[in-house]
């Protein structure tokens, strides 16, 4: 008999050998199912993201940027892919992009200066015009979470800007943690945007045309 | 001591999908369906 190993069967696996030992209702189960979905889909995202960097020698600059992005994204949303494949392969591709700029683009201060005070610029306008940008699977309701979630994100960007500054005052040349973070939040910021919508629904339905499935 | 350690893996990963429920949305770039459960 052929098992099909899909994420489900592996989450299965995990809420029987928890129910092996405790009790739980079908809340919990469900509750519980969705928390080890998320778990296993952040770990497939993150491994294709970092086993390429890792190979390219990126590491450290791909592991900023997706860091960078995830703690504005949690509060700021942002444009989706279809699947958890997608996700996958579309973060990888985009962030060891990414991860190559600070390794072959070498910038000095007065330029990265610039650049962070764009990305600061933009983030400010992106966040203000669009975020909190939620998805069909996951609508944002009410007036008070928009707001508080569109306050976290300019809090997030403030945070970042304030750690960008100081670094800028006090080191003498740019470092792999400010160039590789501008390039996180920029890319998360974009991501918030009309275009960024299009943008990645595009490259998800190529990736959906690459791997035959239906558009 | 393992039913503890499983009761402390509970607790985490139901904090964990709480907080992404009051979060704009996942970390990556795939928001999965959310149980009835947890919107109610």
């Amino acid at each position: 008999m052929n098992k099909a190993f899909t994420i489900d069967y592996y989450i299965n696996k995990v809420l029987d050998f928890f129910k092996g030992y405790m009790d739980i209702d079908k809340k919990q189960n469900a509750v519980l199912s969705y928390a080890i979905r998320l778990v296993i889909n952040s770990i497939i995202a993150y491994s294709m993201a970092l086993i390429p960097a890792l190979i390219f020698g990126n590491f450290n600059n791909v592991l900023i940027i997706t860091l960078t992005f995830a703690a504005l994204r949690v509060f700021s949303g942002g444009a989706h892919n279809s699947s958890i494949l997608n996700c996958s392969i579309n973060g990888a591709i985009i962030s060891n992009i990414l991860g190559f700029l600070p390794k072959y683009l070498v910038l000095n201060k007065s330029i990265m200066f610039s650049i962070i005070i764009f990305t600061f610029l933009f983030s400010l306008w992106a966040i203000g015009k669009y975020a909190p940008a939620d998805t069909p699977s996951k609508p944002i309701t009410t007036k008070a979470k928009r707001q508080v979630l569109r306050r976290n994100s300019f809090v997030v960007v403030c945070i970042w800007c304030f750690i960008s500054i100081v670094w800028f005052i006090k080191a003498s040349h740019v470092t792999t943690y400010i160039y590789a973070s501008t390039l996180g939040i920029l890319w998360q910021s974009f991501t918030v945007t009309t275009s960024g919508y299009k943008l990645y629904s595009v490259a998800d339905k190529a990736l959906l045309y690459f791997r035959r499935e239906e558009i | 001591m393992k039913k503890r350690l499983l009761q402390a893996a509970i607790t985490l990963l139901t904090f964990l999908a709480l907080s992404n429920i009051a979060s704009a949305t996942s970390v990556m770039g795939y928001q999965p369906e959310i149980p009835q459960e947890l919107l109610d």
